[in-house]
Order: structure tokens, then sequence, then C-alpha cells
């Protein structure tokens, strides 16, 4: 199991970022081998568009799970299209985030809780 | 002849304006209305138009043929509004970001990809008061503004005598509603937040070559830092609105400025023929 977390840093200690498709990096933590890898997000840069981006690249690098702040409805259809589960309400930095999914208590969403081009205002 | 009426933001009785120069100047020449503001028309609702004649724009975006395509993910690396999302099983398309630039079914190896219609808005036509009205309207939900004002605009020749509603801001939508018309009114408001924003459209349209001039509305509620702004960089003061009752109140009820007060009819011509000698000069 790869579980990516939306980070404003590349590290455990590092802070969660809130925006989906803006982050600066995902944290990946492989469970299998417990591993962690820092992604660096491509959607970042996009002028529009950006979730559709970072979630076509969890889904390259394989990711089963992912943890988020806010999300719109085109990341959501493709990461839905592509299996990977969504749980909300991270905070703190990406290892207090990971700790909260272990616990259960982050919501698993199955659909967007902010509009289209929140990440850009 | 034709000159667009834009404002950096909205609110600040841009469409008031537009409409009565627009009624003004058609007892001087034959003129022709156009509302491009397609996700917000609202000149209809001061002018009161009858509409003869309809017309729906499409545009293309492509279909992905799931049988062919390889998920080899080169759409979606050439798509530069990430309209496309390729996944192990299947490719999303995202219609409502789709610009239509056709790199996706041009390169795709497989040809899996062909171009699908998709309406995105219509076009009304008709007449009120002698002026030819001309709007479109973007459908519910359509992001995608810029090929509809495009349609809109293929509808009038350089030629004519034409008055353009730009839609508020300083982004695509109304860089496509200004583009090649010969002048543009800037309606703003004498404040801070009037100057700042007056002051981003007047550094687009200088980046487009297209001469401007300033109405103030609501003069008399600010002070003078956007009549010396105009000063210090020659731009023309073309007329000032006072803060009024009953403007206020004309505007409330959808009526134009010039139907309730015809005083104003001599103002908006005047600044039509400055327009023109501008343009002439
Ligand atoms: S380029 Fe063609 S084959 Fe490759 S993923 Fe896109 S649609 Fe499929
Ligand atoms: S036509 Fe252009 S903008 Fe539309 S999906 Fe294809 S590559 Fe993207």
């Amino acid at each position: 199991m790869k579980i990516a977390v939306s980070a404003q840093g590349q590290d455990l200690n590092d802070p969660v970022n809130q925006r989906f498709g803006r982050c600066e990096y995902f944290v990946i933590y492989d469970q299998t081998n417990d591993s962690i890898q820092a992604l660096a997000n491509p959607g970042g840069n996009s002028s529009g568009g950006a979730g559709i981006k970072t979630a076509q690249t969890l889904a390259n690098n394989n990711v089963d799970i992912v943890l988020v702040g806010n999300i719109g409805p085109n990341a959501v259809e493709t990461l839905n299209a592509a299996n990977i589960d969504i749980y909300t309400g991270i905070q703190g930095t990406v290892k207090d985030s990971l700790e909260l999914y272990k616990k259960g208590k982050l919501p698993k969403i199955e659909k967007p809780n902010v509009s289209s081009h929140h990440g850009l205002k | 002849m034709i000159i667009s009426v834009a404002s950096g933001k909205g609110g600040t009785g841009k469409t008031t304006v537009a409409t009565s120069m627009a009624l003004s100047v058609k007892k001087i020449t034959p003129l022709t209305f156009l509302d491009c503001d397609v996700e917000e028309p609202n000149a209809h609702i001061f002018l009161n138009p009858v509409i003869s004649e309809t017309e729906r724009v499409k545009t293309v975006i492509p279909e992905v043929d799931e049988k062919k395509c390889t998920h080899c993910g080169k759409c979606s690396e050439l798509c530069a509004f990430n309209a496309l999302a390729v996944l192990d099983t299947i490719t999303l398309v995202f219609g409502e970001l789709c610009h239509a630039c056709g790199s996706c079914w041009y390169f795709c190896p497989e040809n899996a990809i062909t171009q699908k219609e998709k309406e995105i808005g219509i076009i009304e036509m008709g007449r009120v008061r002698d002026i030819n009205f001309i709007h479109g309207k973007l459908n519910i939900g359509e992001a995608m503004s810029p090929p509809l004002i495009k349609a809109v605009k293929d509808k009038i020749s350089p030629q004519e005598t034409v008055i353009i509603d730009a839609p508020p801001g300083t982004s695509c939508p109304v860089i496509s509603s200004v583009k090649d018309t010969d002048f543009c009114v800037l309606v703003t408001e004498p404040t801070a937040f009037g100057l700042n924003d007056l002051m981003l459209s007047v550094g687009m349209l200088r980046e487009m070559n297209i001469p401007c001039g300033v109405i103030i509305n609501r003069a008399g509620i600010g002070d003078d830092r956007v009549i010396n702004y105009c000063k210090a960089e020659h731009i023309p003061v073309l007329m000032e609105i006072p803060l009024h009752k009953k403007i206020a109140s004309l505007y409330a009820r959808g009526i134009p400025v010039v139907d309730g007060m015809p005083e104003y009819i001599e103002q908006f011509q005047s600044v039509y023929h400055t327009i023109e000698r501008v343009i002439r000069s």
C-alpha cells in the first residue's frame, strides 16, 4: 500500500498543504517496506486543470491512497477512475496526518469538497 | 468604427454606460450593440430587444476510442490545458478545459482520438429602437467563453458603428472582447480600488495597442487619484457621472440613464464625437 500526503515539503516533518492540485510535493509512505519517498507535483505550475495532472501523476506512481485537505471535482473524478482512495482532513505535519489516518480519524470521501479553480483563488 | 466598453471590475456601471451610449449614438448613426459578457449578459435587461434569430455555437472536443487507445500518455503530455488524464485502463476527457487546439488528435500514435462536437452556448440577435442587438449566452457550467465571444463578434463588420459591452476584469474573455476594437471606454470609480483596476485595464489595452478613454462613474464618492492618474498618463477623461440618487434608482430598475435623464444624451454624443476624433487623428 502506498499512501501519498499532500505536503509543502519532502519530509515527514514538513507541513501538509491543503491544496491538492497546487501542493509542492507528495510525501509517499510505502507500507510494504516502510519507506518514504517524495514526489514533486507537476500540477502546481498549471494555469488550469492542476488537479487532473496531479491525480494522473499519483496514478502513474501506483499510489493507492491519498490524504488531502481540499480537493475539487476533476481531481476526484480522475482519482476515482484510477481507484485511488481519498481521505480528507489532513493537518499539522505529514507525520501527524499519517498518524491520524492510521487511527482511522480521517474521513474517506468520494465526492469533491471544493469547487473547480478553488486552488487558484 | 468599433468601440468597446470595459471595466477592471464588475459593478462600476459599465452596462449603464454602454447602453446609454448606444441609445444616444443611434440618433447620429446606424448602430449595432454587442453584449460580449457571455457569462452574465445583462444589457438586454436595459435595452429590452425583440429577439428574432437564435444560433447555436459549437466547438469540438476529443473523444477517445478505448478499443484503439494503448494509454501511452502522449495526448495528456501534449495538452497544455490538462484536459486529458491517461490512466492504466481508461483515458478521461475534461471537455470544459479543452481549447480545441487539436494537438491530441493530430499526434495520437494510434489514431484513437476523434473530434466530437459540443455546444457551448447560443447567440441571439434582434432589434430595439433602431439598434441591431446581438448577444451571446454561455451554457451553464461551460468555462470556455472566448470561442463564443469570437462567434458573437463574427456577426459584425468593421465598417459598421458598433458598441461592445465587454465582460469585467482583465482576463481572456475581456481580451477576446476588446480585441480588434478601435477604442475602448474604461468605466471606473474614483476610489483606490477603481484606480487599481483601471491601471490593470490600461496596461492590458496598451499591450494590445488600443487607444482608451475613461468615464468616471459615481464621481464625488472618492478623491482625485483617478483624474490625476489619467492626466499623468495622457488618457482622456471623457465624462464624469456624479453619484446621483436618481441614477442609482434607474440602474436598480434596469433603465438606461438616458431614458430616465435625457439631459445625458448630448453628453454621451459628445463622448462619441471625441472618440471619433481620437480614432481619426
Ligand atoms: S495518445 Fe492516443 S493512444 Fe496514447 S493515451 Fe492518448 S488517446 Fe491513447
Ligand atoms: S484539443 Fe488541445 S486542448 Fe483539447 S484536449 Fe486535445 S490537446 Fe488538449
